[in-house]
């Protein structure tokens, strides 16, 4: 999944940003999308499992949840010009492999800031039942 | 104080729905999600001037069983391979929509509760929310169960 969207991010008009296939974290801890930014790291998946029907002879039907966070980092003070082009089409990751029925597509946004730098969070969740 | 009580957790072998036929040939329901064994008595009921409450008795009663199963292909149409006009055969919505009386049998683990009746109340639905066929069930019980 992290190499489709690598690749899916790899396709679309970047601006000033650029796409590395490195992790956002080094081996410390630390966020390396604040270390450099304007450059887009996609970290790895997590998986969660959640029943949703269960039966009294033992089938479980489960919603499988795949999530994908995408991070960057920018000015804080100065709003890059090609960010809000930027995170739209991000948003537009969610799309991928439309022939993979997924039962729901989520994209959550969220931003904070750290050292004088916005940190802009995409959350991708991919949800199939199992 | 007793405490038999019966423990019909999720994966174990009870309890399990039987339908039959007047052709051999049972239709186990296998993906129940919950059941309800409903008997409820009519009640006649008068008044005393001698008495500050009703007086009830109870009469004839009305039997059901009530469940919500999963949909799943073969237990709901039926399966081809099975003997014609059996249980099997039919499936839920073919026993529903020929109104063939059906012997049901439910196995609680220790005790089997079973009688005769009719499958009624098939409403299968599926939502974007909710994207698994799911169906209550509803067995019209003629006469009493029979409890061994």
């Amino acid at each position: 999944m992290r190499q489709e969207i690598l690749d899916y991010i790899g396709t679309l008009p970047l601006g000033s940003f650029s796409l590395t296939a490195e992790l956002p974290w080094d081996n410390s801890g630390s966020p390396l999308f604040i270390k450099n930014p304007k450059r887009i790291y996609v970290a790895s998946p997590d998986y969660a499992t959640d029943p949703i029907i269960q039966t009294l002879n033992g089938l479980i039907i489960n919603n499988d949840v795949i999530s994908v966070k995408i991070y960057f980092s920018s000015d804080a003070k100065t709003q890059p010009p090609d960010y809000d082009t930027l995170l739209s089409d991000l948003r537009t990751t969610i799309n991928i492999n439309p022939e993979t029925i997924y039962s729901n597509r989520q994209t959550i946004i969220s931003k904070s800031f750290e050292n004088d730098m916005l940190v802009t969070e995409i959350e991708l969740r991919f949800t199939k039942l199992l | 104080m007793a405490t038999d009580y019966i423990l019909s957790a999720a994966g174990s072998s009870n309890p399990i729905l039987t339908l039959t036929s007047s052709v051999a040939g049972d239709l186990v329901i296998p993906t129940l999600q919950d059941v309800t064994i409903n008997n409820a008595n009519d009640v006649f009921s008068w008044t005393q001037l001698n008495e500050s409450a009703k007086l009830q008795v109870p009469t004839t009663a009305t039997n059901s069983i009530s469940t919500n199963i999963v949909v799943e292909l073969e237990s709901f149409f039926g399966d081809g391979t099975a003997t014609s006009g059996s249980a099997a055969k039919l499936g839920l919505l073919g026993l529903s929509t020929a109104k063939t009386e059906v012997e049901f049998e439910i196995n609680l683990g220790t005790k089997t509760i079973s009688g005769t009746g009719y499958v009624t109340g098939l409403a299968p639905a599926v939502s974007a929310d909710s994207p698994v066929w799911v169906t209550p069930v509803t067995i019209t019980v003629s006469g009493e169960y029979t409890v061994s």
